[in-house]
């Protein structure tokens, strides 16, 4: 299984990567949650605590999602004339089923991007995930914990 | 000699406001150290001994609440060798221990200890932290002013209030912030983004115009409750009308608002539509129905602002409500969002180029030159949405304070 959920994130990257955005969102479950607490710099129990309630960096649906890749589609989204790129690096992956037969994952991430002519930046951090197995896979429940507490316009699909 | 940075006479601005080094030096000592600056919100504070690190202008400071209730704004920099006093962002502490020498101070910043101390003649009492001269809030809101001499909050906000009130109280509970904050670095000027956001309806059709393409705008111009207003002191205000009212919750839950009488029936149909508006200088809000963010411009350097913005709604709102405007102002007015992504690609394009220009470059606020302000039933001087005079106010009110004979 291990090597299965691997080759699962890497090409879940690799379709971002190359902005097959559509691709990337059919991986997506119709009730997916996704999203992203902010960071503090607090003490680590008081990080932790409310972190449900606490303003999240993203705080997605998959049609939330789709909304977005739409945006993009329009050819006047700014954040991506010319479009961005991206360099996703996916490791220490971790994987285990569940009994309602879904898979944990949990993975980290860098991801560099690059924008025009040289503004550079690197999101770095891990997912918590929970993929079921259909006639595919599907993410259900994606956390994101960025590493950042300030961070830079970000436009990114983690 | 050169032109003055804000030249009335054509209605031009100097390039150099938005990037020149020297201007930002100055601006912190006549703009930020004059001002009344908003520091945080009552809803951060629960209990005696909570504080927020903060930033007033340059200088990072500690809002403290004390024992007796009051606040205190105090520089988080050790008077012995500058060391940061406090490290969390925010905590309950009644005094905070130096780590370079343990230099101890409590959270109304006076020194109140100093270990080893091997000279008897030492004087304590003159080394208590920087702090601000003042602290009052309005509303919820808490501002923070170094100038001894400057007028009450209240005079400063003047007929914003009105504005103000729109968001701060149209519940007699009053709002609360969102915990948890969005911090972002954007590479522009602090007044860039804060004039768009008092001041710039316009931008919508250019910079939004892929959320316009996708429906995502709803306004009505041309309608007597779309407006600019600016008043004294540099503050200024977007109001504009839906084209049509969405259905759904929120609709439900401005009608119960209405009904608890807190808000004029003007200031209750403004509600209905968007409002973006900037506290001179660097305090804004946006509002849709649904959606709430208040967000300061720290500025950080001439060509790089750190934006601190937070969700605002009603203390007793139902939770769903809460909820809702937490989920819109992230996906719209966040790092991540749909709205504020193209802002801030834009605006760090816009300073890129006008630090590369030669200094004479001068920027166009001609449009509206020579009105007055027409009469409408709304507080401030009003005019119609592609108007550059509240901006052209907004810096004309900066140039008095930074001086132009100062101008370096
Ligand atoms: S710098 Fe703070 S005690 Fe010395
Ligand atoms: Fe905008």
């Amino acid at each position: 299984m291990k090597d299965e959920i691997e080759r699962l994130l890497y090409h879940e990257a690799d379709l971002l990567d190359s902005g097959r955005f559509h691709d990337w969102l059919a991986l997506m479950a119709p009730e997916l949650r996704y999203w992203a607490p902010v960071r503090a710099a607090v003490s680590r129990k008081d990080e932790q605590h409310g972190e449900a309630t606490r303003l999240p960096l993203f705080d997605e649906t998959k049609v939330s999602l789709g909304l977005r890749v739409s945006r993009l589609e329009t050819g006047i989204a700014w954040i991506d004339v010319p479009p961005t790129r991206t360099r996703r690096f996916i490791s220490n992956i971790m994987a285990d089923r569940d009994d309602d037969g879904s898979v944990r994952v949990k993975s980290n991430f860098v991801v560099f991007r690059s924008r025009g002519r040289g503004e550079e930046w690197f999101a770095v951090g891990c997912r918590e995930d929970r993929w079921f197995q259909g006639p595919g896979w599907l993410l259900k429940e994606r956390k994101i914990l960025l590493d950042q507490s300030t961070v830079e316009n970000l436009p990114l699909f983690l | 000699m050169s032109r003055p940075l804000v030249d009335s006479a054509d209605r031009t601005i100097s390039s150099r406001v938005f990037t020149d080094p020297a201007v930002h030096a100055l601006e912190q000592s006549h703009v930020f150290s004059r001002c009344w600056l908003y520091v945080g919100h009552r809803s951060q504070f629960k209990a005696p001994g909570d504080f927020v690190q903060v930033l007033a202008g340059t200088v990072p400071m500690l809002l403290c609440l004390d024992d007796a209730g009051q606040f205190h704004a105090i520089a988080n920099v050790c008077t012995h060798r500058g060391g940061r006093i406090c490290q969390l962002e925010h905590g309950n502490a009644a005094r905070f221990v130096c780590p370079y020498h343990n230099w101890t101070f409590n959270n109304r910043g006076d020194l109140i200890a100093v270990p080893r101390q091997h000279s008897p003649g030492f004087d304590k009492s003159r080394w208590n932290l920087m702090r601000a001269a003042r602290v009052a809030t309005y509303r919820d809101l808490i501002f923070c002013t170094f100038d001894p001499d400057a007028c009450s909050l209240e005079d400063y906000l003047g007929e914003m209030k009105w504005y103000l009130d729109l968001v701060l109280s149209s519940s007699a509970a009053g709002t609360e912030v969102s915990a948890g904050v969005h911090r972002s670095i954007i590479h522009c000027n602090w007044k860039i983004p804060a004039e768009q956001f008092g001041s710039d309806n316009w931008h919508f059709q250019g910079v939004h115009g892929s959320m316009g393409r996708l429906g995502h705008r709803n306004e009505d111009p041309l309608h007597a409750n779309s407006f600019h207003s600016w008043t004294a002191n540099g503050h200024m205000l977007i109001s504009v009308a839906p084209r049509r009212e969405i259905p759904g919750a929120n609709t439900a839950y401005l009608d119960g608002l209405a009904q608890q009488g807190n808000l004029s029936d003007a200031q209750l149909r403004l509600l209905r539509g968007s409002l973006v508006m900037t506290v001179f200088p660097n305090l804004s809000f946006v509002y849709f129905p649904g959606l709430c963010s208040i967000r300061v411009w720290q500025p950080i350097a001439a060509d790089q602002t750190e934006l601190w913005s937070w969700a605002l709604y009603n203390r007793d709102a139902p939770e769903a409500v809460k909820e809702g405007i937490r989920t819109q102002v992230t996906r719209m007015f966040s790092p991540s969002g749909m709205l504020e992504q193209d802002d801030l690609e834009v605006w760090t394009r816009l300073e890129t180029n006008l630090k590369s220009m030669p200094p004479s470059f001068r920027l166009c606020y001609e449009f509206g030159a020579g009105e007055a302000g027409t009469a409408r039933p709304f507080p401030g001087a009003t005019t119609n949405l592609q108007s550059d005079t509240p901006a052209f106010a907004f810096y004309k009110h900066w140039a008095r304070l930074v001086g132009q004979d100062a101008t370096p």
